[in-house]
């Protein structure tokens, strides 16, 4: 696992078997929900486990940044959620954080996904806050082969736009944190 | 009263606000936005809506303004609260009206006066969330197949929000950063169980004691400086250094000049209520 601590960020890259596949058979998708989800290109998936609580579960925010993602989708982009609507519950834990969970995507929408991200975020934050809020979230990039690594985010939220984007195109982002390997 | 006078009532909110009579504009709002939704006007009931939204703000400044000036802290704390998430809701869905109505005022304000506050640990409650539905059309909420009304998006006039059915408490947490900044952990008294405020609000006291107005401009900078020890006579070599830096005294501040202590510089637009420009407070 790759890890950059900088400053007040908390970033890590691994390597996942929790691809498309994965998600789309687990016990709580239905075989009419799994043909739906075969057509979207990011899933919006659920935490399995909270404190001993079999899941699955979502954040507080989830309705809020799917309709973010819904109405603002481009360039391939086909969100969806990963879950049905009989089994939709929130863990609702109050702390003054963007939790947005996690998302799969595919490689080829990833820096699309990234960027809608981004803008989500930059619209939650209003001006002259006392403190900076921080986001968490985890975002699983599949390649067409099914190999999936996935990014963990924890940190402020102007910087999660840069930190994220540097690993998805390092190009564009040179001043791109080193990663040290553990 | 026409929509007209009300925004220039609110508009002129640094001079008129402690003679304007602010339950009559409401009343006013209230009367417009119903003809508004009466006539099928939904833009006209949504700026309506927002322009109560704005008294909301001001009101809120203005009432912990005046609570601060006699010492009711946490119920200032509380109204702050209500106009940080009131402006949150304003800035956040019509960014428009940040240069309008001293918001941009008291969107700066609000948060460095909650800075000045003592408090740093709240409870905060987690919850599992079963069944929530929609303020507008009474549905659950679908979240495959959404009802299309989005919170914090105004409909008819109304503000759409989540009223949750079916919820279980799991638990209770002491967080630094809470979503809602009222629930502050205070004291009780065990005879009476009454509650125990044991917050030193002296900052927050030295400032507002120099305001003369609500809108008068300030700014203050924190930083730290050193402090006699003759004022820390009462505390021994072997005890915890006052600096809080959790060593001896005798092997980390007595070894300097000074306790090093956070210093507040506070420096005031207009003349404050005592006679130096700028005012400088130490804890």
């Amino acid at each position: 696992m790759d890890h950059v601590r900088k400053d007040s960020v908390e970033f890590s890259v691994s390597e996942t078997s929790e691809n498309f596949s994965y998600w789309l058979n687990r016990p709580y998708i239905g075989g009419e929900l799994r043909k739906e989800l075969e057509k979207s290109t990011l899933l919006v998936i659920p935490s399995e486990n909270f404190r001993g609580k079999d899941g699955p579960y979502f954040p507080n925010s989830t309705e809020d940044f799917l309709d973010f993602l819904r109405s603002n989708a481009r360039e391939g982009l086909v969100p969806d959620i990963c879950i049905d609507d009989s089994q939709f519950k929130i863990i609702a834990l109050h702390h003054d954080l963007i939790v947005l969970g996690g998302i799969v995507v595919t490689a080829i929408v990833a820096p699309v996904a990234a960027d809608l991200i981004g803008e989500y975020i930059k619209k939650k934050i209003w001006s002259d806050k006392a403190e900076e809020p921080t986001v968490k979230f985890n975002m699983t990039v599949v390649e067409t082969d099914g190999k999936a690594k996935m990014m963990s985010y924890e940190g402020p939220a102007s910087a999660f736009r840069k930190t994220i984007g540097a690993q998805l195109n390092p190009k564009i982002h040179s001043d791109k944190p080193s990663l040290e390997k553990k | 009263m026409t929509f007209d006078d009300v925004k220039t009532l609110l508009g002129e909110v640094r001079i008129n606000y402690s003679i304007r009579k602010s339950p009559e504009i409401s009343s006013a709002l209230a009367a417009l936005k119903e003809r508004a939704v009466l006539d099928g006007e939904d833009d006209a009931a949504e700026e309506l809506c927002c322009h109560e939204q704005i008294l909301t703000i001001q009101e809120c400044y203005l009432k912990a303004f005046a609570q601060m000036k006699t010492g009711e802290y946490y119920e200032a704390w509380c109204v702050l609260e209500k106009a940080e998430n009131t402006l949150s809701w304003l800035l956040t869905n019509y960014p428009k009206y940040a240069g309008c109505f001293e918001l941009r005022f008291i969107c700066a304000t609000v948060p460095r006066l909650q800075s000045l506050f003592p408090y740093k640990y709240f409870i905060s409650p987690e919850f599992l969330i079963r069944t929530k539905r929609c303020s507008i059309c009474e549905k659950n909420i679908s979240i495959r197949n959404p009802c299309g009304h989005r919170v914090g998006g105004v409909y008819k006039g109304k503000i759409c929000h989540r009223e949750v059915s079916d919820i279980e408490v799991l638990g209770t947490a002491i967080v630094a950063n809470p979503s809602q900044k009222y629930s502050v952990v205070f004291l009780s008294d065990p005879a009476t169980k009454e509650r125990k405020d044991q917050y030193n609000y002296s900052v927050v006291q030295y400032l507002i004691s120099r305001l003369a107005e609500p809108f008068d401009g300030w700014s203050h900078e924190v930083t730290k400086r050193r402090h006699p020890h003759s004022r820390y006579s009462f505390v021994g070599r072997n005890e915890k250094c006052p600096c809080e830096s959790g060593m001896k005294y005798k092997k980390c501040c007595l070894l300097t000049d000074g306790v090093l202590r956070p210093h507040i510089q506070f420096t005031f637009q207009k003349k404050p209520l005592l006679a130096a420009e700028a005012v400088e407070y130490s804890e």
